[in-house]
C-alpha cells in the first residue's frame, strides 16, 4: 500500500508545471555551474603544478643547508567544484625553515583578494538553495492540500494506517527529488570527468557517492519539515508562507548570522598586532644577537683571503654562506653559528607560541559559529559536504599541522647530515683544509697571488649542489574516507536525527489530525 | 471604488500572516545589525586611531634621526590606513574582507595589505546591514505578499467578481500594487527609525546633514528595489493561472536574481578577463625596473652609475631612483587597476539583477567596499606623489649624478626635516560628487525596470482571463 501511495504522489508530482519548470531549471544550473567551475579548478592546478615544480627547482639547487627553506603546496582539492569550501581561501602552500614556522595565511588560489565582494557558488549550493525549495514545494500541501480536496478523508477510508500513508507521501516526494539531483550531479560529474586534469579514485568516487546520500538526507529534512507543517496547519497556503518563511532562516539567513554573531560576540585581534608583538620579539633578538657580537669581535682579517661570503650583517658572526675564508675566522663564524643560530630558533618557536595562541582565538571564535550555524540544516549539510570534498578549514589545519611536523622531520634530517650546528651549514670546506691568515700571507709571498686564487677557487658558481635525495619528502597525501567520515559525523548525526525527529513529529501530528475538509 | 478596493487590499495584507512575519524578521534583522554595528564601528575606530598615530610617531622619529630623507622617505614604508565607515550600517560592502591598508614612501606603493580583525577559519558572510535585508529578506517578502494576487484571487473566484463592478483593470493593479507597497514599507519604516535610534543614542556617529540625505537616497533606493519586486510578482501572477505555479516561478525567478547571479558573476569575470600571476608581475617590474636602469645610465653616463641599493641610498642619483620606481611602478599599478577592473566587471555583469544593482547603489551611498577601496588606493597613489614632490623639493644636492660619501655625509646624515612639513595622510570617505551621479544613475534604470515591469504587468493583466 506505500508503494501505491507512493507512485500516486510521485506522479501526481511529476506530471506539475513545477516538478517540468524545476527539473529544467536545476539541470541547467548543475551544468552551467560544472564548466564554469571546473575550469577554474584546472586554472588552481596549473598553478599549483607550477608552483610545486618550481619549488622542487629551487630545492635542488640548494648548496648548503642554511639555504634549506622549503615551501610545501597544498593541491587544490579534485572534489573542489563539487563543494568549494574554504579550499581557495586558505593558503595553498606555507614555507618552513629552522627559523620558521608555518602559520595561518590566506590564500593565493584567489588571485584577485577583492574578489570576496563577488560571491561564490558550487555544485552543493544547488542542492542547498534550489533543490531545498523545491522539497518543500513537493509536499507543503501533501495532507493540508488533499484535505481542502477532500481526498484525505476518503484515502483514509480505506483500511490504511496513517503512518503507512504518510510514509507512501514521503517516499513518493523523495522520488520525485531524486532524479533531479542524480541527473544534475551525474551531468555535474561527466562534465568534470572530462577535464584532463581530474582524474578520480575510487575512494573519490566513494566520496561522491557519500555527498550524493548526504544531498538526498538533507532534502529529505525540507520534506519532512514540509510534510510536518502541512499536517499542522489547515490551510496550504498558510503552510507555504510559514514553510517559505523558515527556508529563508534557516537556508539564506542563518548561515550569514551565525558567522556575523561569532564575528561581533566573540571579536578576533587583528593579525597585524600579532605580527606586530612578533616584530618586537625578533627586534629583541638582534639585540642580543648584536650584544653577542660585540663581546666577540672577529679576529683581524683580510677580506682577500674571504670569497663567497654572505650574512644578514657582516658585524654579527651569523653567516649564510662562506665560500672560503681563513681558519680563524671560520671559527669564530662557526662558533657565532651555534649561538645565534640557537638562538633564531629560539625564539622562532617563541613567536609561534604568539601566533599559536591568536589561532586557538581564531579556533574559538570558528567554533562559536559553528555551534550556532548547526541550527541550520542548510549550513551542516554544506559542513559535511565539505569534509567529504576535502575543502573545510580544518583540512587545511591538518596541512599546516604535517607542514610543521614535517620541519621536525627536516631538522633532524639535517642534524642527522651534521648540517646544522656545523660548517656544512654555511660550507662546504672542512676545517683541515683551510690555512689561517698568517699562512695565506706566507703562500702569497712565496707563490703569489694566483696560487691564493688557485686554493680558494673560483667561488659559488662551481660548487655542485647538496645531494639532498635522502631526505624525507613532505606527503601531501590527503584524509582517508574513513577519518573523513569519522570527522563528518557529527553533522550526518545532526541531519539523521533531525530526519528521524520530524518524521516522528509528522507522525504524531498526523495522528491526531483531523481529516476532514473544512 | 479605488479607495474600498485599496482598504481591502492593505487590510488583507496586515492581517495575513506573511507580513507578520516579515514584519517581525526584518524588525529583529535591522535592530540587531544596528546593534552590533556600533560596538564594531566603536572597535573599528580604536584599532584605526592607534594605528595611525603609531604610523604618524614612527614617522616623527624617522623625521628626526640622522639621515631623515632616507629614514622618511626610502628606507622606511609608511603604514597608511582605510577609515572605517560611519554608513557602514547602510551598506557595510565587506570591508571586513577587504584589504585596509597600504605601505608607502617616496618611491614605492606596497600592498594591499590586511590589519584588520578578520578570521580566514569562519566563513565569508554578509552583515546585517540595511543592504543585506531590503535586498534578501524584504524583496523576498515582496514576491510572497504579491505572488497570488491575480492568480490567487482567480483561483478563489473573487477576481471574477471584483471585475463585474464598474472597476477598470489599470485601477485595480495599481491597487494591488500600492497596497502591497504600504505594507512592505512598514517594516521598513519600522525598521529604519529604529536602526536610526540605536545609532543615534550610542552617540558613535553624529548624523550630518549630509548624512541624512544620504540615509534619504538608501531609503528612496531601498523603495525602489521593493517597488520592483513587488511589480515582479503581480505580473507573475498576471501571467499564470495557479498561485503554485505563480510562486514557484516568482521564487525561482529571485533565486537567479539573487542568489545564483550574484555567485556566477564572479566566474565570469575571472574567465572574461585573466589575471597573471603575482610572480609574472613581479618579474615583469623587475624587467622594467632594469630597462629604466640601463637607459639612464645611457643618459647620463658616469663611473660610478653600477652603484645601485634595493631603495634610494646615499650617494645614488635622486633622479635615477624615481625613473627606476616609476618603471616598476607602473607594471605594479597596472596590476592593481586590473584586479578592481576584474572584480568591477563581475560587478558590471550581475548588475543585471536589480538587487545587485541596488546594494551596488547603496554601497556608493555608504562609500563602502569596493568604491572606498578604489578611492582608498587612487588617494595611497596620490600620497606617495606627494612625497616625492616633497622629497624632491627638500634634497639639496645633485640630482643627476652619483655623488661621493665625501660630499653627501656632512649635509645630509644631520640634515632636518620639519615634521609638520611632511605630507600626512588621511584617508577620505568617497562622498564626492562623481559618486552621487551614480546612485541617480542607478535610481533611473530602478525606475526604468518598475515602468518596464509595470507595462508588461499591465498589458498581462489586460489579457488575463478572470474566469
Amino acid at each position: 500500500m506505500i508503494w501505491t501511495i507512493a507512485r500516486k504522489q510521485l506522479l501526481i508530482n511529476v506530471m506539475t508545471q513545477k516538478f517540468v519548470i524545476g527539473f529544467v531549471l536545476c539541470q541547467l544550473l548543475f551544468l552551467l555551474s560544472a564548466v564554469i567551475l571546473t575550469r577554474d579548478y584546472e586554472e588552481r592546478r596549473a598553478s599549483y603544478s607550477a608552483a610545486a615544480s618550481q619549488h622542487a627547482r629551487q630545492l635542488r639547487q640548494i648548496k648548503v643547508y642554511s639555504q634549506l627553506t622549503i615551501t610545501v603546496d597544498r593541491p587544490p582539492a579534485q572534489l573542489s567544484p563539487l563543494c568549494e569550501g574554504f579550499d581557495k581561501r586558505l593558503a595553498s602552500e606555507a614555507t618552513l625553515s629552522y627559523t620558521r614556522i608555518p602559520e595561518i595565511s590566506m590564500g593565493q588560489g584567489e588571485k584577485n583578494p577583492l574578489m570576496v565582494v563577488l560571491k561564490s557558488f558550487d555544485l552543493v549550493a544547488i542542492v542547498q538553495i534550489v533543490l531545498s525549495l523545491l522539497a518543500l514545494f513537493f509536499a507543503y500541501d501533501v495532507v493540508s492540500g488533499e484535505r481542502e480536496q477532500g481526498t484525505l478523508a476518503l484515502t483514509l477510508s480505506h483500511a490504511l494506517p496513517r503512518h503507512k500513508m504518510l510514509m507512501g507521501q514521503y517516499l513518493g516526494g523523495m522520488m520525485t527529488l531524486l532524479p533531479m539531483v542524480l541527473v544534475g550531479m551525474i551531468l555535474a560529474l561527466f562534465v568534470m570527468i572530462s577535464s584532463s586534469s581530474i582524474a578520480f579514485s575510487s575512494q573519490d568516487w566513494m566520496r561522491i557517492g557519500l555527498i550524493v546520500a548526504i544531498s538526498l538526507i538533507y532534502l529529505s529534512t525540507f520534506h519532512l519539515l514540509a510534510i510536518l507543517v502541512s499536517t499542522i496547519v489547515k490551510r496550504s497556503a498558510t503552510s507555504l508562507t510559514v514553510l517559505l518563511f523558515c527556508w529563508i532562516v534557516l537556508v539564506v539567513l542563518f548561515p550569514h548570522a551565525s558567522a556575523y554573531l561569532a564575528h561581533h560576540i566573540r571579536p578576533v585581534e587583528a593579525k597585524a598586532m600579532v605580527d606586530a608583538r612578533a616584530r618586537n620579539l625578533r627586534s629583541e633578538m638582534w639585540q642580543r644577537l648584536w650584544s653577542y657580537a660585540k663581546k666577540h669581535p672577529p679576529p683581524p682579517h683580510r677580506w682577500e683571503f674571504i670569497k663567497g661570503r654572505s650574512v644578514y650583517t657582516g658585524d654579527i658572526p651569523y653567516p649564510i654562506m662562506i665560500y672560503y675564508a681563513p681558519r680563524e675566522i671560520m671559527l669564530w663564524e662557526l662558533e657565532g653559528l651555534k649561538y645565534c643560530l640557537r638562538l633564531d630558533m629560539e625564539y622562532a618557536e617563541r613567536i609561534h607560541d604568539l601566533y599559536r595562541s591568536y589561532e586557538r582565538t581564531l579556533l574559538r571564535q570558528a567554533d562559536l559559529a559553528k555551534m550556532v550555524a548547526r541550527l541550520s540544516p542548510a549550513w551542516v549539510y554544506t559542513q559535511a559536504a565539505s569534509i567529504l570534498a576535502g575543502t573545510d578549514a580544518d583540512h587545511y589545519l591538518r596541512f599546516l599541522e604535517r607542514a610543521r611536523r614535517y620541519r621536525h622531520v627536516v631538522i633532524d634530517y639535517v642534524e642527522s647530515k651534521d648540517g646544522l650546528f656545523s660548517l656544512a651549514y654555511f660550507t662546504r670546506r672542512n676545517m683541515n683544509e683551510l690555512l689561517t691568515t698568517a699562512e695565506l700571507e706566507a703562500l702569497r709571498k712565496s707563490r703569489g697571488r694566483r696560487a691564493i686564487d688557485d686554493l680558494i677557487g673560483r667561488g659559488w658558481d662551481e660548487v655542485p649542489p647538496l645531494d639532498l635525495r635522502d631526505m624525507p619528502t613532505f606527503d601531501p597525501v590527503s584524509e582517508t574516507i574513513d577519518a573523513q567520515i569519522k570527522r563528518a559525523l557529527p553533522e550526518l548525526g545532526i541531519l539523521i536525527f533531525l530526519n528521524l525527529v520530524l518524521f516522528l513529529l509528522s507522525h504524531v501530528a498526523f495522528l491526531r489530525a483531523d481529516v476532514r475538509a473544512d | 471604488m479605488f479607495w474600498s478596493i485599496m482598504k481591502r487590499e492593505t487590510l488583507d495584507h496586515l492581517t495575513s500572516l506573511r507580513l507578520s512575519l516579515a514584519f517581525s524578521l526584518t524588525t529583529i534583522l535591522m535592530v540587531v545589525g544596528a546593534l552590533f554595528f556600533q560596538t564594531e564601528y566603536q572597535r573599528q575606530l580604536d584599532d584605526y586611531s592607534r594605528r595611525v598615530n603609531r604610523s604618524l610617531m614612527e614617522l616623527a622619529e624617522r623625521a628626526s634621526a640622522p639621515w631623515p630623507l632616507f629614514q622618511v622617505f626610502s628606507w622606511n614604508m609608511q603604514l597608511i590606513y582605510r577609515r572605517p565607515d560611519p554608513l557602514g550600517f547602510i551598506a557595510e560592502g565587506h570591508e571586513k574582507d577587504l584589504p585596509d591598508a597600504f605601505r608607502v614612501n617616496a618611491f614605492r606603493l606596497e600592498g594591499p595589505e590586511y590589519t584588520l580583525r578578520r578570521n580566514p577559519l569562519l566563513w565569508p558572510f554578509d552583515s546585517l546591514d540595511w543592504a543585506f535585508i531590503v535586498s534578501l529578506i524584504l524583496s523576498f517578502a515582496a514576491l510572497v505578499l504579491t505572488y497570488d494576487g491575480f492568480s490567487g484571487e482567480k483561483e478563489r473566484g473573487t477576481l471574477r467578481l471584483v471585475m463585474s463592478y464598474p472597476v477598470s483593470r489599470d485601477i485595480l493593479l495599481l491597487t494591488k500594487y500600492m497596497s502591497a507597497m504600504i505594507v512592505l514599507l512598514l517594516p521598513l519604516i519600522v525598521g529604519v527609525i529604529l536602526s536610526l535610534l540605536i545609532i543615534m543614542s550610542s552617540g558613535m556617529v553624529m548624523l550630518t546633514a549630509d548624512m541624512w540625505m544620504r540615509i534619504g537616497q538608501a531609503f528612496g533606493l531601498s523603495t525602489g528595489v521593493i517597488s520592483t519586486f513587488v511589480m515582479l510578482g503581480l505580473l507573475i501572477s498576471a501571467r499564470t493561472k495557479q498561485p503554485v505555479t505563480s510562486l514557484l516561478v516568482s521564487l525561482f525567478v529571485w533565486v537567479i536574481l539573487v542568489i545564483v547571479i550574484p555567485s556566477g558573476s564572479s566566474l565570469l569575470a575571472k574567465g572574461l578577463l585573466k589575471l597573471p600571476s603575482r610572480e609574472q608581475v613581479l618579474e615583469e617590474a623587475a624587467r622594467a625596473a632594469d630597462e629604466a636602469f640601463q637607459s639612464y645610465n645611457q643618459r647620463y653616463p658616469h663611473p660610478d652609475n653600477w652603484i645601485i641599493s634595493g631603495h634610494w641610498s646615499p650617494g645614488e642619483p635622486l633622479l635615477r631612483a624615481f625613473e627606476i620606481d616609476e618603471a616598476r611602478g607602473r607594471v605594479i599599478e597596472d596590476y592593481r587597476n586590473r584586479m578592481l577592473a576584474q572584480v568591477e566587471l563581475g560587478r558590471t555583469i550581475a548588475r543585471v539583477s536589480p538587487s545587485v544593482l541596488f546594494v551596488d547603489a547603496l554601497e556608493r551611498i555608504a562609500g563602502s567596499g569596493l568604491v572606498h577601496y578604489a578611492s582608498f588606493l587612487q588617494q595611497a597613489r596620490r600620497y606617495r606623489e606627494a612625497m616625492k614632490i616633497f622629497l624632491n623639493e627638500a634634497y639639496p644636492l645633485d640630482k643627476v649624478h652619483p655623488l661621493d660619501r665625501t660630499v653627501i655625509d656632512p649635509v645630509l646624515r644631520q640634515m632636518t626635516i620639519e615634521f609638520d612639513a611632511i605630507p600626512k595622510f588621511e584617508d577620505r570617505l568617497p562622498w564626492g560628487q562623481e559618486a552621487i551621479s551614480g546612485i541617480w544613475w542607478d535610481a533611473s534604470v530602478l525606475i526604468l525596470i518598475n515602468l518596464g515591469l509595470f507595462i508588461i504587468a499591465y498589458v498581462s493583466f489586460r489579457r488575463y482571463d478572470v474566469r
